[in-house]
């Protein structure tokens, strides 16, 4: 039995599933399945089915929109919606933007974004690195210049995912050249139809769309899309990279992948015709994942846990991220190895490209998710984080 | 459980302030070649102080604590490398007193004392379900007065005998643990104890064997935080190149690894702790998956606090050498990592809920 196996609990889960049983889409389905970067309508609208029901955003605050679930029934809602290939949400709204306005947007401001963003009516970016300013973020150029009621900024931000669909990007820019570089930035909100913002697409080596690149030639921004105070933006941005970092975890969809890893063993045979299912080094390797995974689970739930109690995760979320990111790329990994020839063959006969169903994507997944280790600050960042924030070195 | 997070603070800061005063750890340090001993009158001062009654039933005067609050206190007994088996007796202890309810006193008092040990292969099997012949391994808690043996076949534990350490047809061989515990390894040639049974303990053989496990988790839980706040301490205040090793990049990534390795061992210990409480007699998923951490995750975390330490990590009088011993006990006894990794089907353990 496991600590989800509770009365109320089951009862829940019961409830999650019947209504996406109930209200997911054929459609929404084939197009979670067939690749990584999905069409943003498809996202909006299941965001708007959930919303209907009140399921938005399981993370928020009951004050703000959440329905008020604990730590338990928020993963079951997650593991579930990734059980059923459930299209994912604006994880830049619902898990970046958002939690940063319900903590230090004012109320107008609370007022006019937080309920798109549940709706899914508008999207979200993030406008942090620069070309020059990646693991090293404070070290950013991108300047705002007050002028009357509006700020000027000019610069250059990279790394943008969903950028070419967003409504809205939520940019850390330099509001104070003095003192030390991470005491002048300040935290705007920029409608993505302003004048002077030029974006332009980053292919990934998977082949696929998501990031860009944008400039920003004079964008003029009116002083109520300030979030916050004015030079306290780095210290939003710590405490938003700690949030981001526990949904980098991505438990409930490593989960979904492992279990879908299981059924890649057993369609695929060896040379002699036997399911490399039944391979005990298959088997145990299965196995060691399924041990990395419960063992991230187990530390996922813990600081949810003190999520829900009005906590905020903390430097301890990089040890989410870190072990999370790394299992993500142990399990394509273990896909390509069994996958074999298939895994390196673009033609019909073989795998049968990227995307292919003999691949089960499996061949994008995993040259994707290389990112996972780099974004949201890279790995190597988040040991320096634990180092210097939590263990006093 | 009957006893309050409150009062089982008390007791917990009861026995930190105990183990600190009687360090039989440092001792150890002092005198590594004589063995890591369990102190003379130990038992009678943990009787005196409450603890044997932990676990024990509500019925029988105990405080009838669950697993999460036991492995509270497990986690000091690791953390202190502490020779007496005491997480034994906690995970143990309630089985026994149901079996055998005129035991319980004597199991709260420390007269009944329990070690654990496994009988590997089907030597034991045999008409008498109380019978018990070939050699075991190494027994868990050498000072004990009874034995709780799981019988193995074919990997699984067919069934769990107690056995009076007098009993008729059983010599015990003493023996020393990697760790320097001592412990014995028992020769039986048709010892007879008392079967363990399902229906009257409550618990499947192999729930009972995994209930010993699970005490050796919550123990690594400790004792992997003990040598990694060590080897903290000891990075911060070592000096090369002129500074403390602690602000060399490549020392705190390492760190930084090992403390993940931390994190989640102990996360895991809390989540087993919950499943074992909320379903006390089986199935607990997170069993063979925790004790596979320990072997393959815990020990390589450990070996890892020796590298950073660099010479004085592999000397015999230091702390962390015996931690990294305790650990391959912990990671051997009771189904090593190999073992519990093929006990993990990966969808029956995903998809547990």
């Amino acid at each position: 039995m496991s600590i989800f196996n509770t009365p109320d609990l089951m009862a829940f889960r019961q409830e999650v599933r019947a209504f996406i049983k109930e209200r997911l889409t054929d459609e929404m389905v084939q197009a979670t399945r067939s690749g990584l970067h999905l069409d943003p309508r498809i996202m909006r609208a299941w965001q708007a089915t959930l919303n209907e029901r009140g399921w938005g955003a399981p993370h928020w605050p009951a004050s703000a929109g959440g329905p008020g679930w604990n730590a338990l029934q928020r993963y079951i809602f997650e593991e579930e919606c990734a059980f059923a290939d459930a299209p994912p949400g604006d994880v830049l709204g619902l898990f970046l933007a958002g939690p940063m306005i319900i903590a230090e947007g004012n109320d107008a401001q609370k007022k006019r974004y937080l309920p798109k963003i549940l709706s899914g009516e508008e999207y979200w970016c993030q406008g942090f690195s620069e070309p020059n300013a990646g693991s090293d973020l404070a070290s950013l150029k991108t300047t705002a210049v007050r002028d009357g009621d509006e700020w000027v900024l000019n610069g250059q931000k990279t790394w943008l995912s969903s950028g070419h669909y967003a409504d809205f990007m939520f940019c850390l820019a330099r509001t104070d050249l003095e003192g030390k570089p991470q005491e002048g930035l300040t935290q705007f909100i920029i409608d993505m139809k302003t004048p002077g913002l030029t974006l332009h697409p980053i292919m990934t080596m998977d082949e696929g769309h998501s990031v860009n690149a944008i400039f920003l030639d004079n964008v003029r921004v009116p002083h109520e899309n300030v979030i916050g105070e004015i030079n306290k933006g780095w210290t939003y941005a710590k405490d938003l990279l700690a949030r981001e970092r526990v949904n980098n975890a991505q438990a409930p969809r490593t989960k979904r992948d492992i279990l879908e890893l299981e059924r890649l063993a057993a369609s695929l045979k060896d040379e002699h015709g036997a399911p490399l299912a039944d391979q005990p080094q298959v088997q145990r390797r299965l196995a060691s994942l399924v041990m990395d995974f419960v063992a991230l689970e187990s530390a996922v739930l813990r600081v949810l846990a003190s999520q829900m109690r009005g906590e905020e995760p903390g430097p301890i979320a990089s040890t989410l991220k870190i072990r999370g990111s790394e299992l993500q790329q142990r399990v394509t990994e273990t896909a390509m190895s069994l996958l074999d020839q298939a895994g390196i063959v673009l033609t019909p006969e073989y795998g049968g490209g990227l995307l292919a169903p003999e691949g089960n994507g499996w061949l994008e997944r995993h040259l994707f998710r290389r990112v996972v280790t780099i974004y949201a600050g890279s790995n190597e960042i988040q040991k320096t984080i634990i180092a210097k924030s939590i263990l006093g070195m | 459980m009957a006893i309050d997070q409150n009062e089982l603070n008390l007791l917990l800061d009861g026995a930190q302030r105990w183990f600190a005063e009687n360090n039989a750890f440092d001792d150890r340090v002092a005198a590594f070649r004589d063995g890591h001993r369990e102190q003379e009158g130990a038992w009678q001062a943990m009787a005196d102080m409450g603890w044997l009654a932990l676990s024990l039933p509500e019925s029988a005067d105990g405080f009838e604590a669950g697993a999460e609050a036991c492995f509270q206190f497990i986690r000091l007994l690791g953390k202190h490398a502490r020779p007496e088996a005491l997480d034994v007796h906690f995970m143990l202890a309630p089985a026994v007193a149901r079996a055998c309810p005129d035991a319980a006193e004597a199991l709260m008092s420390g007269q009944m004392r329990l070690g654990a040990v496994d009988l590997p292969g089907a030597a034991g099997q045999g008409a008498d379900e109380a019978a018990l012949s070939g050699r075991t391994g190494p027994v868990l808690g050498a000072g004990a007065t009874h034995y709780v043996v799981f019988v193995m076949a074919d990997g699984e534990a067919a069934k769990a005998v107690l056995l009076a350490a007098d009993a008729d047809g059983l010599r015990a061989e003493p023996a020393r643990l990697i760790d320097k515990r001592d412990t014995v390894l028992l020769n039986l040639d048709h010892a007879r104890g008392v079967a363990l049974r399902q229906e009257d303990t409550g618990l499947r053989p192999q729930a009972l064997r995994d209930l010993a496990a699970a005490g050796l988790v919550a123990d690594t839980a400790g004792a992997l935080e003990a040598g990694f706040e060590l080897t903290l301490d000891y990075l911060k205040q070592r000096k090369q190149f002129g500074r403390p090793l602690s602000q060399m990049q490549a020392v705190q990534h390492k760190m930084a690894e090992i403390f993940c390795d931390v994190q989640q061992m102990s996360a895991l210990t809390e989540t087993l702790g919950l499943e074992i409480d909320a379903a006390p007699t089986g199935d607990w998923p997170t069993l063979p998956v925790a004790k596979a951490f320990v072997g393959r995750r815990a020990l390589r975390g450990l070996g890892q606090l020796i590298q950073l330490s660099g010479g004085i990590g592999v000397t015999e009088e230091y702390k962390l050498t015996h931690l990294y011993r305790r650990l391959h006990v912990a990671a051997t006894l009771f189904g090593s990592a190999e073992t519990q990794l093929k006990r993990i089907q990966v969808r029956e353990t995903l998809l547990a809920a």
